[in-house]
């Protein structure tokens, strides 16, 4: 029986599940310039994550935002056929496999990117073998004997219509008409559903999303509170919480961040009324994604009346990934 | 053993309740010593949440079963037949790497 590798490499994090063992892959979607081993890189083992990729070694994740002055992550839709793709996704397979394994692997591209790159993407996957080592451990070789792509909504609204073992719930998710609302770093993806079949008409996806926001955010904390340059990371961590910290004490996120929020809904939800015109043929509405760890409970509140049933993923930032490795166990029946 | 001796200060009015408790126990040495080490490897907020990530994500799966009566076991016999139906289609139309109707 074939292990199902689940990979979903955002723009801002890297998550990653097998069908085998609890095992997870989280870290920031950075890869630094590739350099030398260094003794204290070789002594500190697992602990810090840089991974040997066709002879050269990349600082990945928390590791790269640390000891590489040049860390840089995903700037253009292209970059899941480039070498900084490839190291996140070997890195996140030495996070789940132990040992040179066969595996099928299902991943996603957003709406917006889905039929320029699908066809490429796959074919650098299936039949391949990535040989890589991590910090600290062996040799593996990990060798991808079958392949799919998948949207990354369709692996959220997954998430919700399927249990653990791949099998097909009886609840909204499944057997309605469904919107999901997939808000990410680089991406707005609008997928509609009718008991787990696309609506393309309602269905579109497109480059708003958080990230810019961030930036915006990030640049007027550090012009109101001198002696911090925080990173787009760290804002939406601090947004998230609610509070961030300064000179030893906690301040509101919010009166700094919501005069960049509120544009940012307005502009979302502009864009669902552009794309779902006829709310009343909803069953149910699901925000997801990255982002909606920071915006979903406002967004909700402001789509509550227009749309039926709003739900605000739980975990959110985990569910394409989830829903990935639900297709694929269903798809491979593991 | 050698002894490393440390003092610390407690209101007398505050933390009453505190010196009540430390005025009836026969050692406070191995008291303190097993509420700090208690302290110092209590779980962090980040396993806590992926504990009840766990804990929420087995709970999605769980059914409410009747005294007497069987769980019933989902599978694709179970599954609601629309959406398996249409769930096969897009399985294929991903198959084909296609996502438009």
């Amino acid at each position: 029986m074939i292990s199902v590798t689940a990979m979903d490499i955002g723009f801002n994090y890297v998550k990653g599940l097998v069908s085998t063992s609890d095992r997870r892959a989280f870290f920031p979607s950075v890869v630094g310039e590739p350099f030398a081993e260094t003794f204290s890189m070789q002594s500190a083992k697992t602990a810090r994550l840089t991974v040997t990729v066709d002879g050269q070694v990349f600082p990945v994740g928390d590791t790269a935002m640390k000891q590489s002055k040049h860390a840089g992550g995903a700037l253009n839709a292209d970059w899941v056929l480039g070498q900084t793709w490839r190291a996140l996704f070997c890195a996140a397979l030495s996070d789940l496999h132990k040992a040179s394994v066969e595996t099928a692997v299902v991943v996603g591209l957003p709406l917006e990117d889905y039929t320029a790159l699908e066809a490429r993407l796959t074919a650098r996957l299936v039949g391949q073998q990535f040989a890589f080592k991590r910090n600290g451990g062996n040799h593996q070789t990990v060798t991808v004997k079958d392949a799919i792509c998948l949207t990354q909504p369709y692996g959220s609204l997954l998430d919700q219509a399927m249990d653990n073992g791949g099998h097909i719930l009886n609840n909204p998710f499944a057997t309605g008409l469904v919107g999901v609302c997939d808000l990410g770093g680089n991406t707005l993806n609008l997928l509609v559903c009718d008991a787990l079949e696309e609506r393309s008409q309602w269905t579109r996806g497109d480059g708003l999303g958080l990230l810019e926001t961030l930036d915006d955010v990030a640049r007027a904390m550090h012009q109101k509170y001198p002696g911090i340059t925080p990173q787009a990371r760290e804002v939406s961590s601090w947004l998230a919480a609610g509070e961030f910290p300064y000179r030893g004490t906690k301040h509101d996120v919010m009166p700094i961040a919501k005069p960049f929020l509120d544009p940012l809904l307005d502009r979302i939800l502009d864009r669902l009324a552009e794309v779902w015109r006829e709310p009343g043929r909803f069953a149910a509405v699901l925000l997801t994604g990255g982002a909606s760890v920071v915006l979903g409970t406002v967004l909700k509140t402001r789509m509550d009346g227009v749309y039926p049933n709003v739900t605000v993923a739980h975990d959110a930032q985990w569910g394409n990934a989830r829903g990935y490795l639900k297709f694929g166990m269903d798809f491979w029946r593991v | 053993m050698p002894a490393v001796h440390f003092s610390f200060t407690l209101d007398a009015v505050l933390d009453s309740h505190i010196i009540r408790q430390l005025g009836m126990h026969p050692n406070l040495s191995a008291l303190v010593r097993a509420a700090l080490i208690a302290y110092f490897e209590r779980p962090s907020h980040a396993d806590l949440d992926v504990k009840l990530d766990t804990i929420l994500e087995a709970l999605r799966n769980v059914q409410v079963v009747k005294a007497g009566e069987s769980a019933s076991v989902q599978t694709e016999g179970s599954e609601p037949a629309m959406a398996r139906r249409g769930f096969e289609s897009m399985k294929a139309r991903f198959r084909k790497g296609v996502t438009t109707d």
